[in-house]
C-alpha cells in the first residue's frame, strides 16, 4: 500500500514534471513565430509590389505611337519638309504649304490628302497627329512660342490673327499626359532654329 | 528547436519566393532595371536634338566659327573659365553655343561637345570643346564632320575673323596639323544624356 502510494506519487510527480518542463521548452516559440511571421510576409509584399513593375514594359499601351512618332518626326525633318540632301534644314516654302493644308508643289516630299494624317502617310482612321513649329520670333529670351509663316515679309513672327499661316496643323492632343507621344526636332528654318513637335494619341 | 523552426521555415520560405522571382527576371528581356523602351523613345529625341543642332549650325554657317573660336595668345578657347582650354560652365558665346543652349539647356538635357580628329601619327584623338561631366550610361552621340583649310582665319571675341590663320607657323591651335593641304578634318561630337 505504501509501496503503491509511491509509485502514484511519483507517476504524479513525473507527469508534473514533464509538463513543467515543455512550458519551459515553449518559451519562445511565439516571439520566433512572430519574427518568422513577419519575414515571409513581407518577402511576399514585396514580391506583390515588384511583379506589377515587372510586367509594366508588356502591357501595351502607345508603343505603336511612340514608334510612328518618331518616324513621321525623322520623315519630316530629313525629307518631307526639306531635302534628304541636308535634313533637320526646312524649306521655307515646302513648309508653308505643308501647314497651309495645300497639295505639295514640285520638289516637296509630303503626300496630298486632306487630313494632316494623311499628307505624313497615316491612316487618319486609326492614328491622330498634330504638328505644330515651336520657336523663338520675338526675341525674349526663354520665349517659346508657336510660330507663323508672315508671306509678306518672308520672315516667321510670333503666331497671331492675321499673321500669314500659322505652322501648326491637327488635331488638338488630348491633356490626359499618359495618352499621346511627343517627338522632338530642332531645325533650321530661314535661318532659325526652331523645335518641329509631333504629337501622336 | 520548435521555436527556430518556425524562424527557420519563414527564411526558407522567403528565400524560395525570391527565387523565384530572380527566376522569372532572367526570363523576360526587358526588366524595369534594363532600358525601356520609353527612355528609348527620350534617347532617339536627344540624339535627333543632336542631329538637329548641328546641321543646323552648319547650314547657319555657324560650326566652323564656333570650332575656329580660339584664343592664339593663351592657346585656349576665348572665355574660358579655371585656366582650361576647354568651356565648363555653359556654352561659349557664339551662335553655335547659342543653338545648343536653347536646345538642350533649356530642355534640362547636360551634353559634352568633342573634337574628334587625326593627329600627325594618324591617331583619332578627341578633345574637349565643351565638357559638363562624365556621361551616363544611357548618353547618345551626334557627330558632324567640317573641313579646316590651312588659311582658314581664327575667330575674334566678337566673331569677326581676325589675321591669324591655322598654317601659320605661330598657330597654337588645339587641333593638329596633319601636314597637308588640308588642315585636318574634325567630327564634332554633341553627347547628350539626360541629368
Amino acid at each position: 500500500m505504501n509501496r503503491r502510494r509511491n509509485e502514484t506519487q511519483s507517476s504524479d510527480r513525473l507527469v508534473g514534471g514533464s509538463l513543467r518542463s515543455k512550458e519551459c521548452r515553449r518559451g519562445q516559440t511565439t516571439l520566433d513565430f512572430a519574427i518568422g511571421m513577419s519575414l515571409f510576409l513581407s518577402v511576399v509584399i514585396f514580391i506583390f509590389l515588384f511583379i506589377p513593375g515587372l510586367l509594366s514594359p508588356f502591357s501595351a499601351g502607345i508603343q505603336e505611337e511612340t514608334v510612328t512618332t518618331d518616324r513621321v518626326a525623322d520623315g519630316l525633318t530629313m525629307g518631307m519638309l526639306g531635302s534628304p540632301q541636308q535634313p533637320y534644314v526646312l524649306d521655307e516654302h515646302c513648309t508653308r504649304e505643308f501647314f497651309a493644308g495645300n497639295a505639295p508643289p514640285s520638289g516637296c516630299g509630303y503626300e496630298s490628302g486632306a487630313s494632316t494624317e494623311e499628307r505624313v502617310g497615316l491612316d487618319p482612321v486609326r492614328e491622330n497627329v498634330n504638328v505644330t513649329i515651336r520657336g523663338n520670333a520675338t526675341g525674349t529670351p526663354a520665349a517659346d512660342e508657336i510660330l507663323c509663316w508672315d508671306g509678306a515679309n518672308q520672315e516667321l513672327v510670333e503666331a497671331g490673327t492675321g499673321c500669314g499661316t500659322t505652322l501648326t496643323t491637327g488635331g488638338n492632343p488630348p491633356t490626359n499626359n499618359d495618352a499621346s507621344v511627343t517627338a522632338l526636332r530642332v531645325v533650321s528654318l530661314n535661318g532659325q532654329d526652331v523645335t518641329v513637335r509631333v504629337v501622336m494619341w | 528547436m520548435r521555436a527556430q523552426a518556425h524562424t527557420l521555415e519563414a527564411i526558407v520560405s522567403g528565400m524560395l519566393l525570391l527565387a523565384s522571382l530572380v527566376f522569372a527576371l532572367q526570363m523576360t528581356a526587358v526588366t524595369p532595371l534594363s532600358a525601356s523602351t520609353s527612355s528609348q523613345h527620350i534617347e532617339n529625341q536627344q540624339q535627333a536634338i543632336g542631329h538637329g543642332v548641328l546641321a543646323s549650325a552648319a547650314a547657319e554657317d555657324a560650326l566652323k566659327p564656333a570650332v575656329l573660336y580660339w584664343d592664339n595668345s593663351t592657346a585656349q578657347f576665348h572665355n574660358t573659365a579655371g585656366g582650361r582650354e576647354y568651356y565648363t560652365n555653359g556654352p561659349p558665346d557664339n551662335r553655335f553655343g547659342e543653338l545648343l543652349e536653347r536646345a538642350f539647356d533649356r530642355r534640362g538635357i547636360a551634353y559634352n561637345v568633342y573634337l574628334r580628329f587625326q593627329n600627325t601619327q594618324e591617331r583619332t584623338v578627341t578633345t574637349r570643346y565643351i565638357y559638363s561631366g562624365e556621361p551616363s550610361d544611357n548618353a547618345v552621340r551626334a557627330s558632324h564632320t567640317i573641313t579646316l583649310m590651312d588659311d582658314d582665319h581664327l575667330r575674334d571675341e566678337d566673331g569677326t575673323r581676325n589675321s591669324t590663320r591655322l598654317g601659320d607657323p605661330t598657330t597654337d591651335y588645339t587641333v593638329s596639323d596633319t601636314g597637308k593641304n588640308v588642315y585636318n578634318t574634325v567630327s564634332v561630337e554633341v553627347v547628350a544624356w539626360r541629368i
